[in-house]
């Protein structure tokens, strides 16, 4: 870059320009990377005819929330919506609870074989769902529980990365608090859910945040477990209503926003913590 | 450390000391209580995780159609996929997707973070719009760019191309591709940024006073430090890339003529469509092979990120 040589211009000094060749880049890249987001949420409101239209629109002629209505009454979407709900907070919730216990247990007691199933357990981070989908669902199909609700969360209601993540918050909470309760008294069971837990509320948080987007995201184990309409979640109602092509499209993108609203909210109001969780679940 | 411990304990709880019985009753206690804790982790994992792979070994040796009993093949099934067309295009459609997606990937979102690591004005609205694609619904995502990649959508018109993506067995994947670097870059800067910090500023200022420009300090500091990280992306990357299903089964359900069927969906079918369980099982088995490999590649990879930095 010549201009570094010229002596005595301040004003392309090499940081102003480096500086500004930044912003450039990062404006540009935030153009190519919004522009999705910018034409989804427009797309939702805009009339049939004008989301591929032959001169490209940017913006709607006219703001059709009916998009949502007719969207969402074209299929019992309340009874999806109802599901994913259940389906979300069940294996959320059951995860938060047993793998704070587990951490727990890993943590601040000692025990024969504790290393060693500790180790078991991370692996089993190679057994996704994904992996292990086929006998899974023979098994869940011996004990009953297709197309029930208890087929659909207990499998996967557990996951590794939430116990290594509790167990390493927990590891932090200082033995003081617990053995000063134990001297108290305390019940193993009351210590836990009065000392622990709450102390432990800004890393359920956090896991709960990034467990229940995912949970609410999820589509191939329900796939598996339900073959009902009567259980099926919103990410199945939505992938029917999109296949059958004789839907207007702009039906879709609607319920793609609504599948995104919790997700919104938290990026809305929580974007640190979620970052911070994310790239923490990237080292596990 | 915990000797005086139950010392005081038993003193509180009006027990006799000295004795060797509560000494140890104590102890025995604890452990007991600390396995107890951990059980239900323990009982999930054993009946959802570790018992259906066993099955799956197992099975992965039979025919079964889940209507008569598992019929044992020995290896037949293994055999089978040797030369099984569908197969071997499964592991192709993974193999190209993790072409297209990986290094646009690596690039795009190193590039990201190279330039948000430097505080400016507004960083941390662009941190946020960047990491916002990879946490809106994946589901949601796969069903707007699916109609973002017709032939007349947003996509060709603003990059003056006429390419009608998802329908075209040469360029489906490769829309599926854009669709999920656009999603996870956000993801990976972030990866990148956590572990940029990591890096001490002295290094870079010595380096300037030295006289470095920006591509020196990037060859000679940054990437090397970054070792630890560029494992860890890398094999974040590769297992989910191995695993994709949703974008494919959203947008084009594995066309068309199968060059989107990556390995999961083919499971997928194989199992819930053609009811062929140990066709599937045996599929599975040499997914979990292959994760399995990479994992163990990673720990070793990360092994020698490490020791190369304790001897700079």
């Amino acid at each position: 870059m010549q201009m570094r040589r010229i002596k005595g211009m301040n004003i392309l000094s090499p940081k102003r320009v480096r500086a500004f060749n930044r912003y450039l880049i990062v404006s540009l890249l935030a153009i190519l990377i919004g522009f999705p987001i910018f034409w989804m949420v427009t797309s939702s409101v805009k009339p049939v005819a004008e989301i591929i239209s032959a001169p490209f629109r940017w913006l709607p002629s006219e703001i059709r929330f009916e998009n949502y209505l007719e969207a969402w009454n074209s299929a019992p979407f309340n009874r999806f919506l109802v599901n994913s709900i259940i389906f979300t907070f069940f294996t959320t919730m059951g995860n938060l609870l047993i793998a704070s216990m587990a951490g727990y247990g890993f943590t601040k007691f000692r025990w024969r074989g504790r290393d060693a199933s500790f180790v078991l357990v991370m692996a089993t981070l190679m057994l996704p769902v994904e992996v292990i989908m086929v006998p899974l669902f023979i098994i869940v199909k011996n004990l009953g529980w297709i197309n029930s609700y208890v087929g659909l969360i207990v499998p996967v209601m557990v996951d590794a990365f939430a116990i290594f993540f509790m167990r390493q918050f927990i590891e932090s909470i200082p033995d003081d608090y617990i053995d000063s309760a134990r001297m108290d008294g305390a019940s193993e069971l009351q210590i836990f859910f009065r000392i622990v837990l709450p102390l432990s509320a800004p890393a359920l948080a956090g896991l709960g945040m990034i467990k229940a987007m995912a949970n609410w995201d999820q589509i191939l184990w329900p796939l598996i477990v339900t073959s009902k309409e009567e259980l099926q979640v919103l990410t199945i109602g939505v992938s029917r209503l999109q296949s059958n092509l004789q839907n207007p499209v702009n039906w879709r993108i609607a319920l793609a926003v609504v599948l995104s609203i919790p997700m919104i909210l938290v990026l809305l109001f929580a974007q640190r913590k979620v970052m911070e969780m994310s790239a923490l679940s990237g080292i596990k | 450390m915990s000797n005086y411990k139950h010392r005081l304990f038993e003193l509180l709880n009006n027990r006799k000391s000295g004795e060797r019985k509560p000494i140890l009753q104590y102890h025995r206690r604890l452990s007991l209580i600390g396995f107890l804790f951990v059980l239900p982790a323990l009982i999930f994992f054993g009946v959802f995780n570790v018992l259906p792979m066993l099955n799956a070994f197992y099975l992965s040796l039979t025919e079964y159609d889940l209507v008569s009993p598992p019929v044992f093949i020995g290896i037949g099934n293994f055999i089978r996929l040797i030369s099984d067309k569908n197969f071997h295009m499964a592991a192709g459609v993974t193999a190209k997707f993790i072409a297209f997606f990986a290094p646009a990937l690596w690039l795009l979102s190193f590039t990201i973070a190279a330039v948000l690591r430097h505080a400016f004005f507004g960083r941390d609205f662009y941190r946020t719009l960047f990491f916002a694609p990879s946490v809106l619904s994946l589901v949601g995502m796969a069903v707007v760019w699916r109609v973002m990649l017709n032939q007349q959508g947003p996509i060709n018109v603003l990059m003056g191309l006429r390419i009608n993506w998802l329908s075209d067995k040469d360029f489906a994947l490769a829309g599926i591709a854009l669709m999920e670097v656009w999603r996870n870059v956000g993801f990976f800067a972030i990866m990148f940024l956590v572990g940029m910090q990591t890096i001490p500023k002295d290094y870079y200022e010595a380096a300037e006073v030295d006289g470095a420009n920006s591509w020196q300090l990037l060859r000679h500091i940054t990437l090397p430090l970054l070792r630890p990280t560029f494992a860890l992306v890398f094999i974040i990357t590769m297992i989910a890339s191995v695993k994709v299903f949703t974008p494919m089964y959203i947008m084009t359900q594995g066309g068309p003529s199968n060059s989107t069927r990556s390995i999961v969906m083919l499971i997928y079918r194989t199992a819930l469509k053609q009811l062929q369980m140990g066709l599937a099982s045996a599929q599975s088995v040499i997914l979990f092979i292959v994760i399995l490999g990479l994992t163990i590649f990673q720990l070793r990879a990360f092994r020698v990120g490490r020791d190369a930095d304790e001897t700079n």
